[in-house]
């Protein structure tokens, strides 16, 4: 018995070592990207962080002096309205995105046949240009004497330019022009995925095409849809640029308002501490989504 | 018949020729106010740290031409890197005071007075600034935040008033000429812009109701607040340039930098450029020497290379804002000194306020930060 106990020891401890081994083996082969991410995503948050719990000077000068002064002063500075209207921004861009980009992705999925590829790529190509770029690209299309309103004019439909500049149509637009790519994507993947056979069973069992694709197309579909909203919903809500250029600077979203501690006001450590709830609020919803789509949701986001 | 436009054709000739010499004899007479040169220590110090300049200031503002130039007189590389808005830049220094920027230009005094009492500017060495001791108008040599410009100096001045577009604005409005048309144009509505920047806007609606731009009475400031939060709804957009939203002609009214505005209604004459009945605030395009600069005589050689006549003239001529440098205004074209925005005259410069420490530090930078957070959110 004694020598049998030995024997297992051992080989525990033999196992162990390889499963160190194997461990460390990993660790060498990701340093490269272990690295980059500590270096470019982890520090900088860390800096954020710590730059949240200290004071601002007269002049705007960092003190470094430890305080919980800006969290206070966020908590009873009345921001409440502005977070909640970038997540209501944000869920109505998610579900303008889901409404646009699941009929597309479907369309292609199920009809794209040869063309599949060049759907998919006139899709993705968009995105190679600068955002900043393409927001102003869109900008053109939009003002008082821009393709639009000219069109519109010269074929007679309307007399006077409508406005859709400035106004809270345009920043819906372009947050849903300058996201939607990210969400037809992944229902993509998801419908091209799909178990044709799965389908005949259904029409087999006599269910509607109606019945069918809420029963069958769309749970099995659940993963992209989610993957796709947390692809859209994360940066809209900490958008800045839209609201800048689209909404002429009169709305404020939670990352204008993030922007604006930092630079107009001046005031560092409660831009940061600003920054810091904005990330933990997103890592809330990003953890109730996982919870409640399954780990598939943030595979296919990755 | 022949004869007589034989007779309109030779005058014309004449014309265009006087004209010609007009713009000759000015380029000839710039010279005839003297150049001082920096003196030797600048220049062999220039030398000992590597003949480069680094400076940071705005995108396509300034003529490419001046720094070409300066590289090929004194050999001196120029490298500009670009900042979107001062705070920005501002923000950058603070974060990072060793920012290795050897001149920053074209920001303003309330920039300027910051950083120096976060201690991130260096102070000017002005034996090495003949020039500028020289032509600098003494009234900029003394302004109150900075006797003597020991740590910042202007190169023209700045200040905002507003633009119309006479196409669809009336003329003989009764609100015509006062800030009163943009915080009251309620007929214009969504036709409007204002400059998204807290000491602009709030002091406009401050001169409207007649208090100090730098007011920083709680009363004056909240009165201000009500009034810019009723404008609000009457607004196209916060924005700091509008010129291409004016030209398309998206807006009718703006609040403007004089400078966009001289040159928007010089390309679209139906645009006129307005001087505010109640007055307005005036400042220094500033510029200053940070502390984390590695070529500090070569950022001296540049601004006194700047209050050259000659390059003064290039300068305020492309920038198209009223000249600090007492010469300056003898060689501008005609056109230009028609247009009162540009010469800014003695009479209008006292109806306007110019900087004050009360914009920076104090209850007043405090007050207008929250009004300006709770206009814009």
């Amino acid at each position: 018995m004694p020598v049998l106990d030995d024997m297992s020891a051992s080989q525990a401890q033999a196992k162990k070592r390889e499963k160190r081994k194997l461990t460390l083996d990993i660790t060498a082969y990701l340093s490269p990207i272990i690295i980059i991410v500590v270096v470019f995503v982890f520090a900088p948050l860390a800096i954020i962080l710590f730059f949240s719990f200290l004071k601002s000077g007269p002049y705007g000068q960092i003190i470094y002096t430890f305080t919980f002064e800006n969290i206070a002063a966020i908590l009873g500075g009345g921001y409440g309205k502005v977070f909640l209207k970038s997540v209501y921004l944000a869920i109505q861009t998610n579900f303008l995105c889901i409404l646009l980009g699941y009929p597309i992705a479907y369309y292609i999925a199920r009809f794209g046949g040869k063309r599949k590829v060049l759907w998919i790529f006139l899709i993705i190509v968009p995105s190679w240009s600068s955002y900043l770029i393409r927001l102003y690209a869109l900008k053109t299309l939009v003002g008082t004497k821009g393709t639009i309103n000219t069109l519109l004019i010269n074929i007679g439909v309307i007399s006077e330019p409508i406005q859709i500049l400035y106004t809270n149509f345009a920043v819906t637009m372009a947050l849903v022009f300058a996201w939607l790519p990210f969400m037809i994507l992944p229902i993509y993947a998801a419908l091209d995925g799909l178990d044709r056979s799965v389908l005949e069973a259904a029409t087999d069992l006599g269910a509607t095409p109606f019945r069918r694709f809420f029963r069958v197309t769309l749970p099995l579909t659940r993963g992209g849809l989610l993957a796709g909203s947390i692809l859209v919903f994360i940066p809209t809500v900490g958008e800045w640029l839209v609201p800048h250029i689209f909404g002429g600077s009169k709305i404020m979203m939670a990352g204008s308002l993030v922007a604006h501690k930092f630079t107009a006001v001046g005031n560092i450590p409660q831009g940061s501490s600003l920054a810091i709830m904005l990330a933990a609020t997103l890592v809330l919803i990003l953890y109730l989504t996982i919870k409640w789509g399954g780990r598939e949701a943030l595979e296919k986001a990755l | 018949m022949k004869r007589e436009t034989l007779f309109k054709g030779s005058l014309a000739l004449i014309v265009c020729m006087v004209f010609m010499l007009g713009i000759l004899s000015s380029a000839y007479a710039a010279g005839k106010y003297k150049d001082y040169p920096v003196p030797q220590s600048c220049l062999d110090q220039v030398k000992k740290e590597g003949s480069k300049l680094y400076i940071y200031d705005w995108a396509e503002w300034w003529p490419d031409e001046l720094f070409e130039n300066f590289t090929k007189e004194f050999g001196v590389k120029v490298v500009r890197d670009h900042y979107a808005d001062t705070e920005e830049m501002v923000t950058k220094l603070k974060l990072n005071p060793k920012t290795p920027y050897d001149l920053i230009l074209g920001a303003g005094p309330s920039d300027a007075v910051r950083l120096y009492e976060m201690k991130l500017l260096k102070e000017l060495t002005h034996a090495w600034l003949p020039n500028m001791t020289a032509y600098l108008k003494d009234e900029y040599k003394t302004m109150d935040f900075d006797p003597g410009n020991k740590f910042q100096f202007p190169d023209s001045i700045f200040y905002t008033t507003y633009t119309y577009n006479d196409k669809y604005v009336d003329k003989n409005d009764p609100l015509m000429g006062s800030w009163g048309l943009l915080f009251k144009g309620d007929k214009y509505k969504g036709k409007i812009t204002m400059i998204d920047n807290a000491q602009e806007s709030i002091g406009a609606a401050l001169k409207y109701l007649g208090y100090s731009w730098n007011s920083d009475v709680e009363s004056e400031l909240m009165e201000a607040k009500a009034l810019l939060m009723a404008q609000k709804p009457n607004l196209a957009a916060y924005d700091s340039w509008p010129s291409r939203l004016l030209k398309d002609e998206d807006v009718w009214i703006s609040h403007l930098w004089i400078g966009d505005s001289w040159w928007l209604s010089r390309d679209k004459p139906e645009i006129k450029g307005v001087m505010p009945t109640e007055g307005s605030y005036y400042a220094g395009n500033t510029g200053f020497i940070p502390k984390g600069s590695k070529h500090t005589a070569a950022a001296h050689l540049f601004i006194n290379y700047i209050f050259r006549t000659e390059v003064n003239v290039l300068l305020v001529g492309w920038i198209g804002y009223p000249p600090v440098h007492k010469h300056t205004m003898e060689f501008m074209t005609d056109e230009m000194k028609a247009w009162p925005g540009f010469v800014l005259d003695k009479t209008y410069q006292r109806k306007c306020d110019t900087f004050d420490r009360r914009l920076v530090e104090g209850p007043g930078k405090e007050m207008r930060d929250k009004i300006w957070e709770d206009i814009k959110k």
